[in-house]
Protein backbone atom coordinates (compact mmCIF):
# COMPACT_ATOMS: atom_id res chain seq x y z
CA UNK A 1 0.00 0.00 0.00
CA UNK A 2 2.77 2.48 0.57
CA UNK A 3 4.48 1.46 -2.40
CA UNK A 4 1.43 2.51 -4.26
CA UNK A 5 0.96 5.65 -2.61
CA UNK A 6 5.07 6.19 -2.84
CA UNK A 7 4.64 5.93 -6.56
CA UNK A 8 1.61 7.97 -7.24
CA UNK A 9 3.63 10.90 -5.35
CA UNK A 10 6.24 10.25 -7.78
CA UNK A 11 3.55 10.42 -10.65
CA UNK A 12 2.12 14.04 -9.15
CA UNK A 13 5.61 15.06 -8.87
CA UNK A 14 6.71 13.97 -12.51
CA UNK A 15 3.30 15.55 -13.96
CA UNK A 16 3.90 18.89 -12.12
CA UNK A 17 7.27 19.02 -13.38
CA UNK A 18 6.77 18.77 -17.08
CA UNK A 19 3.27 21.02 -16.64
CA UNK A 20 5.93 23.98 -14.96
CA UNK A 21 8.35 22.99 -17.86
CA UNK A 22 5.69 23.05 -20.51
CA UNK A 23 4.81 26.57 -19.28
CA UNK A 24 8.30 27.57 -19.10
CA UNK A 25 8.79 26.32 -22.97
CA UNK A 26 5.81 28.19 -24.16
CA UNK A 27 7.45 31.50 -22.77
CA UNK A 28 10.44 30.46 -23.90
CA UNK A 29 9.42 29.58 -27.74
CA UNK A 30 7.32 33.03 -27.53
CA UNK A 31 10.48 34.79 -26.89
CA UNK A 32 12.48 33.05 -29.44
CA UNK A 33 10.19 33.72 -32.50
CA UNK A 34 10.26 37.83 -31.29
CA UNK A 35 14.06 36.86 -31.15
CA UNK A 36 13.73 35.54 -34.95
CA UNK A 37 11.12 38.44 -36.10
CA UNK A 38 13.65 41.40 -34.70
CA UNK A 39 16.18 39.60 -36.31
CA UNK A 40 14.43 39.36 -39.67
CA UNK A 41 12.97 43.15 -39.65
CA UNK A 42 17.13 44.18 -38.50
CA UNK A 43 18.01 42.60 -41.69
CA UNK A 44 15.38 44.08 -43.91
CA UNK A 45 16.06 47.15 -42.30
CA UNK A 46 19.84 46.73 -42.99
CA UNK A 47 18.84 45.90 -46.60
CA UNK A 48 16.81 48.86 -47.01
CA UNK A 49 19.53 51.55 -45.88
CA UNK A 50 21.94 50.19 -48.31
CA UNK A 51 19.29 50.74 -50.95
CA UNK A 52 18.54 53.52 -50.12
CA UNK A 53 22.39 55.00 -49.67
CA UNK A 54 22.77 53.97 -53.13
CA UNK A 55 19.38 55.33 -54.66
CA UNK A 56 20.32 59.05 -52.60
CA UNK A 57 23.53 58.83 -54.67
CA UNK A 58 21.58 57.91 -57.76
CA UNK A 59 19.43 60.70 -57.40
CA UNK A 60 22.46 63.15 -56.31
CA UNK A 61 24.19 62.93 -60.05
CA UNK A 62 20.80 62.37 -61.53
CA UNK A 63 19.86 64.89 -64.40
CA UNK A 64 16.74 63.46 -64.61
CA UNK A 65 15.26 61.64 -61.26
CA UNK A 66 12.51 60.47 -63.05
CA UNK A 67 13.99 57.88 -65.34
CA UNK A 68 17.01 56.93 -62.22
CA UNK A 69 13.97 55.20 -60.17
CA UNK A 70 12.14 54.22 -63.65
CA UNK A 71 15.29 52.35 -64.30
CA UNK A 72 15.63 51.39 -60.17
CA UNK A 73 11.66 49.38 -60.95
CA UNK A 74 10.10 52.33 -59.10
CA UNK A 75 6.35 53.19 -59.63
CA UNK A 76 4.96 56.46 -59.98
CA UNK A 77 1.61 56.38 -57.34
CA UNK A 78 0.85 60.15 -56.84
CA UNK A 79 3.33 62.56 -56.47
CA UNK A 80 5.95 59.72 -54.90
CA UNK A 81 7.99 57.22 -56.27
CA UNK A 82 7.32 53.52 -54.89
CA UNK A 83 9.71 50.28 -54.42
CA UNK A 84 8.26 47.36 -53.40
CA UNK A 85 10.82 44.45 -52.22
CA UNK A 86 9.89 41.25 -50.27
CA UNK A 87 10.99 42.78 -47.06
CA UNK A 88 10.86 45.82 -47.54
CA UNK A 89 9.37 49.44 -49.23
CA UNK A 90 11.15 52.57 -50.26
CA UNK A 91 9.06 55.45 -51.16
CA UNK A 92 10.80 58.38 -52.34
CA UNK A 93 9.30 62.17 -52.50
CA UNK A 94 10.56 64.99 -54.26
CA UNK A 95 10.16 68.55 -53.89
CA UNK A 96 11.73 71.41 -55.54
CA UNK A 97 12.65 74.64 -53.88
CA UNK A 98 13.26 77.77 -56.00
CA UNK A 99 15.74 80.30 -54.93
CA UNK A 100 17.21 82.76 -56.37
CA UNK A 101 20.55 81.58 -58.58
CA UNK A 102 19.29 78.23 -58.48
CA UNK A 103 16.74 75.23 -57.57
CA UNK A 104 17.25 73.30 -54.34
CA UNK A 105 16.38 69.93 -55.12
CA UNK A 106 15.03 67.63 -52.38
CA UNK A 107 14.66 63.90 -51.65
CA UNK A 108 12.92 61.67 -49.35
CA UNK A 109 13.94 58.14 -48.82
CA UNK A 110 12.08 56.82 -46.86
CA UNK A 111 11.54 53.37 -46.03
CA UNK A 112 9.17 51.22 -44.59
CA UNK A 113 9.28 47.09 -43.29
CA UNK A 114 6.83 45.08 -42.07
CA UNK A 115 4.22 47.99 -41.39
CA UNK A 116 6.22 49.81 -39.58
CA UNK A 117 8.50 53.39 -40.82
CA UNK A 118 12.47 51.96 -40.28
CA UNK A 119 14.06 55.68 -41.70
CA UNK A 120 14.07 58.46 -43.44
CA UNK A 121 17.31 59.79 -45.73
CA UNK A 122 16.93 63.00 -46.95
CA UNK A 123 19.31 63.89 -49.67
CA UNK A 124 19.35 67.67 -51.59
CA UNK A 125 21.33 69.06 -54.05
CA UNK A 126 21.30 72.46 -55.44
CA UNK A 127 21.62 72.94 -59.05
CA UNK A 128 22.77 76.74 -59.73
CA UNK A 129 21.17 78.98 -62.82
CA UNK A 130 23.25 79.12 -66.22
CA UNK A 131 24.60 82.42 -65.81
CA UNK A 132 25.43 84.28 -68.95
CA UNK A 133 28.35 86.10 -69.26
CA UNK B 1 2.13 -17.97 -7.93
CA UNK B 2 -0.33 -16.32 -10.52
CA UNK B 3 -1.27 -13.68 -7.40
CA UNK B 4 2.42 -12.67 -8.23
CA UNK B 5 1.88 -12.13 -11.38
CA UNK B 6 -1.28 -10.33 -10.88
CA UNK B 7 0.22 -8.00 -8.50
CA UNK B 8 3.14 -7.19 -10.18
CA UNK B 9 1.55 -6.45 -13.52
CA UNK B 10 0.21 -2.81 -12.72
CA UNK B 11 3.25 -2.15 -11.00
CA UNK B 12 5.41 -2.82 -14.14
CA UNK B 13 3.36 -0.52 -16.39
CA UNK B 14 3.68 2.44 -13.70
CA UNK B 15 7.13 1.82 -13.81
CA UNK B 16 7.04 2.09 -18.04
CA UNK B 17 4.31 4.87 -17.60
CA UNK B 18 7.09 6.77 -15.50
CA UNK B 19 9.89 5.91 -17.45
CA UNK B 20 8.20 7.27 -20.41
CA UNK B 21 6.83 10.55 -18.79
CA UNK B 22 10.86 10.42 -17.93
CA UNK B 23 12.09 10.37 -21.45
CA UNK B 24 8.93 12.89 -22.72
CA UNK B 25 10.56 15.31 -20.43
CA UNK B 26 14.03 14.56 -21.19
CA UNK B 27 13.03 14.62 -25.30
CA UNK B 28 11.38 18.12 -25.00
CA UNK B 29 14.04 19.92 -23.18
CA UNK B 30 16.49 18.81 -25.75
CA UNK B 31 14.33 19.91 -28.18
CA UNK B 32 13.97 23.17 -27.09
CA UNK B 33 17.67 23.53 -26.00
CA UNK B 34 18.43 22.48 -29.80
CA UNK B 35 15.89 25.17 -31.19
CA UNK B 36 17.35 27.62 -28.62
CA UNK B 37 20.80 27.35 -29.49
CA UNK B 38 20.05 26.81 -33.44
CA UNK B 39 18.24 30.38 -33.21
CA UNK B 40 20.61 32.03 -31.41
CA UNK B 41 23.49 31.36 -33.66
CA UNK B 42 20.96 32.42 -36.68
CA UNK B 43 20.28 35.25 -34.50
CA UNK B 44 23.88 36.32 -33.97
CA UNK B 45 25.40 35.23 -36.97
CA UNK B 46 22.34 37.55 -39.07
CA UNK B 47 23.37 40.37 -36.65
CA UNK B 48 27.06 39.49 -37.39
CA UNK B 49 26.35 39.61 -41.01
CA UNK B 50 24.75 43.11 -40.79
CA UNK B 51 27.56 44.51 -39.07
CA UNK B 52 29.79 43.48 -41.58
CA UNK B 53 28.20 45.09 -44.54
CA UNK B 54 27.45 48.27 -42.82
CA UNK B 55 30.72 48.65 -41.97
CA UNK B 56 32.30 47.49 -44.72
CA UNK B 57 30.15 49.81 -46.91
CA UNK B 58 30.33 52.82 -44.37
CA UNK B 59 34.55 52.61 -44.35
CA UNK B 60 34.20 52.89 -48.40
CA UNK B 61 32.19 55.77 -48.54
CA UNK B 62 33.69 57.68 -45.97
CA UNK B 63 36.90 56.98 -47.39
CA UNK B 64 35.69 57.89 -50.73
CA UNK B 65 33.89 60.96 -49.41
CA UNK B 66 36.95 61.95 -47.38
CA UNK B 67 39.56 62.48 -50.28
CA UNK B 68 36.37 63.45 -52.94
CA UNK B 69 38.18 66.74 -53.99
CA UNK B 70 40.76 64.59 -55.84
CA UNK B 71 40.71 62.51 -59.08
CA UNK B 72 39.34 59.21 -58.57
CA UNK B 73 40.25 56.13 -60.83
CA UNK B 74 40.35 52.44 -60.77
CA UNK B 75 43.69 51.35 -61.11
CA UNK B 76 44.92 47.72 -62.36
CA UNK B 77 48.43 46.81 -60.44
CA UNK B 78 48.98 43.81 -62.27
CA UNK B 79 52.20 43.20 -59.77
CA UNK B 80 50.59 42.56 -56.84
CA UNK B 81 47.11 41.10 -58.36
CA UNK B 82 45.16 44.04 -57.20
CA UNK B 83 42.48 46.16 -58.66
CA UNK B 84 42.63 49.51 -56.46
CA UNK B 85 40.62 52.39 -56.19
CA UNK B 86 42.43 55.16 -56.65
CA UNK B 87 42.24 58.90 -55.54
CA UNK B 88 44.78 61.63 -56.48
CA UNK B 89 45.70 64.86 -55.32
CA UNK B 90 48.02 67.40 -55.84
CA UNK B 91 49.60 69.63 -52.91
CA UNK B 92 52.27 72.25 -53.60
CA UNK B 93 53.58 70.81 -56.80
CA UNK B 94 53.48 67.24 -55.14
CA UNK B 95 51.18 64.49 -56.47
CA UNK B 96 50.09 61.95 -53.64
CA UNK B 97 48.00 58.70 -54.36
CA UNK B 98 45.15 57.47 -52.18
CA UNK B 99 44.33 53.95 -52.31
CA UNK B 100 41.79 51.55 -51.20
CA UNK B 101 42.55 47.88 -52.06
CA UNK B 102 41.68 44.45 -50.77
CA UNK B 103 44.72 42.28 -50.19
CA UNK B 104 44.83 39.07 -47.84
CA UNK B 105 41.35 39.51 -46.49
CA UNK B 106 41.25 43.19 -45.59
CA UNK B 107 40.54 46.30 -46.88
CA UNK B 108 43.61 48.60 -46.87
CA UNK B 109 44.64 52.25 -47.65
CA UNK B 110 47.81 53.58 -48.47
CA UNK B 111 48.70 57.33 -49.06
CA UNK B 112 51.99 57.81 -50.92
CA UNK B 113 54.04 60.62 -52.95
CA UNK B 114 55.09 60.35 -56.56
CA UNK B 115 58.54 59.36 -55.13
CA UNK B 116 57.63 56.28 -53.30
CA UNK B 117 56.93 52.56 -54.96
CA UNK B 118 53.73 51.26 -53.83
CA UNK B 119 53.89 48.04 -52.16
CA UNK B 120 50.59 46.76 -50.63
CA UNK B 121 52.15 45.50 -47.41
CA UNK B 122 52.48 48.85 -45.89
CA UNK B 123 49.05 49.27 -46.40
CA UNK B 124 46.94 50.33 -42.91
CA UNK B 125 44.07 47.94 -42.67
CA UNK B 126 40.39 49.02 -42.51
CA UNK B 127 38.28 46.00 -42.02
CA UNK B 128 38.20 42.55 -43.39
CA UNK B 129 37.11 42.28 -46.78
CA UNK B 130 37.47 39.51 -49.13
CA UNK B 131 36.62 41.05 -52.48
CA UNK B 132 37.02 44.82 -53.68
CA UNK B 133 36.31 45.76 -56.82
CA UNK B 134 35.65 49.16 -58.27
CA UNK B 135 34.33 50.35 -61.40
CA UNK B 136 33.65 53.72 -62.62
CA UNK B 137 31.24 55.07 -65.61
CA UNK B 138 31.40 59.02 -65.63
CA UNK B 139 31.14 60.38 -62.04
CA UNK B 140 29.57 57.09 -60.70
CA UNK B 141 31.36 55.06 -58.54
CA UNK B 142 29.96 51.05 -58.15
CA UNK B 143 32.18 49.11 -56.00
CA UNK B 144 31.31 45.49 -55.28
CA UNK B 145 32.68 44.15 -51.79
CA UNK B 146 32.77 40.73 -50.60
CA UNK B 147 32.84 40.04 -46.75
CA UNK B 148 34.77 37.05 -45.66
CA UNK B 149 31.79 35.61 -44.61
CA UNK B 150 30.80 35.44 -48.40
CA UNK B 151 28.18 37.91 -48.15
CA UNK B 152 28.14 40.64 -51.02
CA UNK B 153 27.12 44.25 -51.24
CA UNK B 154 27.52 46.84 -54.02
CA UNK B 155 27.78 50.22 -53.19
CA UNK B 156 27.25 52.87 -56.00
CA UNK B 157 28.48 56.79 -55.01
CA UNK B 158 27.84 59.40 -57.28
CA UNK B 159 31.57 61.44 -57.16
CA UNK B 160 30.72 64.94 -55.60
CA UNK B 161 33.46 67.43 -55.31
CA UNK B 162 36.09 65.72 -57.62
CA UNK B 163 35.99 64.15 -60.96
CA UNK B 164 36.66 60.87 -62.36
CA UNK B 165 39.85 60.40 -64.30
CA UNK B 166 39.62 59.05 -68.02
Amino acid sequence: MREGHRANALLVELLLVILFFMLGSTTLVEIFADAKHKSLQARAMNFAIMEAENISDDLYGADDPDKVLQDLGFTKENDSWILTQKEYTLTVTQKDEETENGVLRKFTIDGKGDGKDLFSLPSTRYIPKEVSP
Amino acid sequence: MSRKTVASTPKTIQNVFVLLLLSLFACLSTFLVTIGAQLYRSTVDSAERNNTGRIMTAVVRSAIWAEDGGNVMVEKLDKWGITALTVVEEYDDETNYKRLFAYEGSLLETYTGDDLEFDPKYGEPLCELKEFEPELNGNVLTVHLKAVDDSENTIRMTLRAGGAEK
